[in-house]
């Protein structure tokens, strides 16, 4: 997996309620980030009639990952979450194809829409949960459309039924993300 | 929550009669064969097309009621320069609870709106892909959860419920684009219209509401109805824009939103 030419930092999850907007914006950049990561490794998997959605969503992370750069100010680290990084690195290079490409990427999808749906219920800055909001919808998207891509049915669709989940434990965990 | 959930199943009820004598009156007034969309707007005193609907500064009314109007004239107003710079039709609104329970009683009376959008759009029996009718139920059950949730939410702000479909957006929006709907993919593109102004009015919300509960309520119920949209985008191959964020603005008309 192709991660950072410039030496990996893990931010932690802040572990006091409420989340102040420069640390959640600061932690939702560096998730972004090493999804970009995971995204130039899945492209590696896929093939001509697929790619192009794969490249909108990895453009839409950089995207993402921008904004939160802006928001967290200062905090900022430009890199991307090194603990993720590390945790998804062995199992993309596990996968056999684009079959299991875009099952990998759903599942990405599907997390980073609920670690956003969990900072939203913490983070006390209205502004940052909004930008967090703007893109949660659009990540929430992608799985979506993921889910049709692999040929899914109405009854996988919502694994969740109908409330996107903000329970931590469903997203870019603190487990994967330990604290220092 | 007994007194509401009774009140809840009598909203049901009370829509589920009304519709079908209202489409009645209707087709007996206007032939939508021969009726332009210009003049079945002024009979049904509707807004102007441009006015009716804008995500993200885009008249939406150019999708899905154009369609439903029939007889489009050619302008589209995903494309029209008058409409692309539009600016949002929303004031902004202070943080506070006065405006949480105007932010809370309209989501839940689009919520309500769905719910029925959904039952009369099976009711016109134009949908003919098994996949599309079992995504349509089960948005529709989505919607309904979401409408039980934010009508206690809605209770507990201490205001009385709204558990009737938004009457400027069903009138300008839903119930021309169901008289105008000649086949399946007319709903379709209903629908994700729909999904996609929801979603946006929960996003705009999560910007302006007082507590982290709320916010997080809020988008559990958004982020849903945006995947909704993106089903619908697929299922229907509208190939809509696929921008990185959903935009902030309120993406409905003034008017759409109630008194808190």
């Amino acid at each position: 997996m192709t991660a950072s030419a410039r030496p990996l930092r893990a931010v932690a999850w802040p572990s006091v309620q409420p989340v102040d907007g420069p640390g959640a914006a600061a932690r939702a950049e560096s998730i972004e980030l090493a999804l970009v990561a995971a995204y130039d490794a899945l492209l590696d998997l896929v093939g001509d009639e697929v790619r192009p959605i794969l490249e909108t969503n990895r453009a839409h992370h950089r995207d993402h990952a921008r904004g939160f750069a802006d928001l967290a100010g200062d905090a900022a680290t430009g890199d991307p979450d090194a603990a993720l990084v590390e945790s998804l690195a062995p199992q993309l290079d596990a996968l056999g194809g684009q079959g299991a490409a875009l099952a990998f990427a759903r599942e990405l999808e599907d997390r980073v829409a609920a670690t956003h749906a969990h900072a939203i219920t913490v983070v006390d800055d209205r502004g940052v949960a909004q930008d967090l909001a703007s893109v949660l919808a659009v990540e929430a998207a992608h799985a979506a459309s993921l889910r049709r891509l692999l040929g899914e049915g109405a009854t996988e669709w919502f694994p969740d039924g109908a409330f996107e989940p903000t329970d931590p434990a469903r997203g870019f965990t603190p487990q994967v993300v330990p604290p220092g | 929550m007994n007194g509401l959930s009774r009140r809840l199943r009598d909203a049901e009820r009370a829509q589920r009669g009304s519709v079908p004598a209202w489409q009645d009156r209707l087709h007996r007034m206007v032939d939508r064969r021969r009726v332009g969309s210009d003049e079945l707007t002024c009979v049904l005193g509707l807004p102007s097309r441009r006015d009716v609907l804008r995500i993200g500064g885009l008249g939406i009314a150019g999708s899905a009621l154009l369609a439903a109007c029939g007889g489009d004239d050619g302008g589209d107003a995903r494309t029209d320069p008058s409409t692309k710079n539009a600016p949002a039709a929303t004031d902004e609104l202070d943080p506070g609870p006065e405006t949480d329970r105007v932010l809370l009683n309209t989501a839940l009376s689009l919520e309500v709106l769905a719910v029925d959008a959904y039952r009369r759009m099976g009711e016109l029996g134009l949908v003919e892909s098994a996949s599309i009718r079992d995504a349509f139920a089960v948005f529709a059950a989505h919607h309904a959860e979401h409408r039980d949730v934010l009508a206690g939410v809605v209770q507990a702000a201490g205001v009385e419920p709204f558990l009737v479909p938004n009457p400027a957006v069903r009138v300008a929006f839903v119930d021309p684009a169901l008289l105008g709907a000649t086949v399946q993919g007319d709903l379709v593109r209903l629908a994700h219209d729909l999904e996609r102004a929801a979603a946006q009015t929960y996003v705009h919300a999560t910007g302006v509401l007082s507590t982290v509960e709320q916010r997080g309520q809020a988008m559990a119920i958004g982020a849903v109805e945006a995947r909704h949209a993106a089903i619908l985008d697929s299922l229907g191959e509208l190939a809509t824009e696929k921008p990185a964020r959903y935009p902030t603005e309120y993406p409905l008309p003034q008017e759409s939103r109630l008194e808190g």
